[in-house]
């Protein structure tokens, strides 16, 4: 009797398993994060920091980017590992090898979320770079250990009322401020909720007359943009399409899909926008997806506003898609 | 509140001749953990709400561990429910801690031998975590010959 309980038991369990999409989901993810290996990137770029550069960004893979502005070096949202959250394989691998940056002075984490936030990351380059400054929201102190890297904590500003534009901190000439993103604090899961610890913002960095905007995860905010557009002449946003495919309508509040995305773009009347957040992570079948759309709606609504998004501007000219490990020095005169 | 979760145990049974292993469950609580990496704007004393960065990437635990052996002990005449209380330093490996952790530490649990009449064993313990100290495996080496081993799982959601 007990043996037979047993069989149905183990029976009902198998099926139960096999036929729950998490949990298949979970055990693959678990299993190609032990065992696969992500897309390798050819032909890294061993000296991303150049003479002569007024303003370069070099994307590293879903919202890592490597800015130069003169002779500083911004290092944004660093995730360099191949496995992200623990259990997730990236698909393509991270786009430079953290041994040939040569010289980082500021670290800027927009949000404690394991895509934008890896303490194994931020511990090589605290080894690497001790004496670079780490910029964090207020709040995401609580999920960071000590490094040597000086950590500054600016609080941001995340609402109408609030102003949009939070606490800004000069750093050897540069300045960096946090602005406005809708987004969540915490890492877990859970915690975003139990915790109630806040935490996410979007970064204005301004050097020697150039402006870069990196705008963390945020959802599209009919705001904000316009505000902080109003307030800073940028040069190049990093501006992050999806993961979701119709974050604007489909009640997927932190997120901002590549429609919105370039309604930011539009609203902040930027000169350049790199999307971000994408390429990394399954969220698709083809996780470049939001950059197919983002450039089929550059093209298609250039330079008319036929269709409901409102533009000032054709988009194709600023827009710049990079590869994982591509960068593009901005031609100044 | 995640700390009134249980996590399993494996607890060996024996009289000297016999041996069985014993299933339980252990509660996790950590009145006080210090941290050796708190950053400036956190405090390195925490108590029962534990943040696990500042745990697993090097801390001291004081913990007190309520066990309650589903399946009872058949050969050594321990009691089901036992209380430990002691202390453990836990030490990043991977990433920081958040990938893989180890801990070493040591305990008193405090457990009726109805044969021998002793109500408590000290134990030696290690434990490796994994996943951002979600999961991990605990195993103590206990001083008493009647419950020589235990292997736990350690479970917690934050």
């Amino acid at each position: 009797m007990k043996r037979q309980l047993a069989v149905i038991l183990i029976t009902i369990l198998t099926v139960t398993i096999n036929g729950c999409w998490p949990v298949r989901v979970g055990m693959k993810s678990i299993g190609e994060s032990i065992f696969g290996e992500p897309e390798k990137v050819k032909n890294k770029i061993k000296d991303p920091i150049k003479e002569n550069v007024r303003l370069s960004a070099l994307w590293v893979g879903h919202s890592t980017v490597l800015l130069q502005i003169e002779d500083k070096v911004i290092l944004v949202d660093p995730v360099f590992e191949d496995v992200i959250s623990g259990v997730v394989l990236r698909k393509v691998e991270a786009g430079l090898d953290m041994k040939n940056i040569p010289k980082l002075d500021i670290v800027a984490v927009s949000h404690a979320h394991m895509d934008h936030m890896s303490l194994g990351s931020l511990k090589d380059l605290d080894e690497r770079f001790p004496k670079a400054k780490l910029v964090i929201p207020f709040g995401s102190e609580e999920y960071l250990p000590s490094y040597d890297m000086d950590m500054i904590r600016l609080k941001t500003a995340n609402s109408k009322e609030l102003g949009y534009i939070g606490e800004s901190r000069e750093i050897d000439g540069l300045k960096i401020t946090a602005v406005f993103a809708q987004h969540q604090g915490g890492r877990y899961g859970m915690d975003s909720y139990t915790w109630k610890v806040p935490g996410c913002t979007g970064y204005i960095i301004e050097y020697k007359g150039i402006t870069v905007f990196y705008a963390g995860d945020t959802t599209y905010d009919e705001f904000a943009y316009k505000y902080l557009g109003t307030q800073y002449k940028i040069d190049l946003a990093l501006i992050p399409v999806g993961p979701c495919r119709d974050c604007e309508t489909d009640g997927s509040y932190y997120h901002v899909a590549s429609l919105g995305a370039l309604k930011v773009f539009d609203e902040l009347k930027a000169d350049y926008m790199i999307p971000v957040h994408y390429g990394a992570l399954e969220y698709f079948a083809d996780p470049n997806i939001p950059v197919y759309v983002l450039k089929d709606l550059a093209e298609r609504y250039g330079s008319s506003s036929a269709t409901g998004l409102a533009i000032s501007k054709p988009y194709s000219e600023g827009l710049k898609i990079l590869n994982e490990g591509e960068q593009y020095i901005f031609q100044y005169k | 509140m995640m700390q009134i979760i249980p996590s399993p145990v494996i607890f060996q049974d024996s009289d000297g001749k016999n041996s069985k292993v014993q299933f339980g469950l252990r509660w996790q609580l950590i009145p006080l953990n210090i941290s050796f990496r708190s950053n400036k704007f956190t405090t390195p004393l925490q108590f029962f709400k534990i943040n696990p960065v500042r745990r697993f990437t090097g801390s001291m635990d004081i913990f007190v561990q309520p066990e309650w052996t589903v399946t009872g002990f058949k050969y050594s005449g321990l009691s089901r429910f036992g209380i430990s209380a002691g202390s453990r330093i836990i030490l990043p490996i991977k990433g920081d801690g958040e990938k893989m952790a180890f801990s070493l530490g040591g305990k008193y649990t405090h457990r009726n031998d109805a044969i021998t009449g002793k109500n408590g064993y000290w134990s030696a313990e290690g434990g490796i975590y994994f996943l951002f100290g979600f999961v991990g495996l605990q195993f103590s080496y206990n001083f008493d010959e009647r419950s020589r081993y235990n292997i736990g799982f350690f479970l917690k959601y934050f």
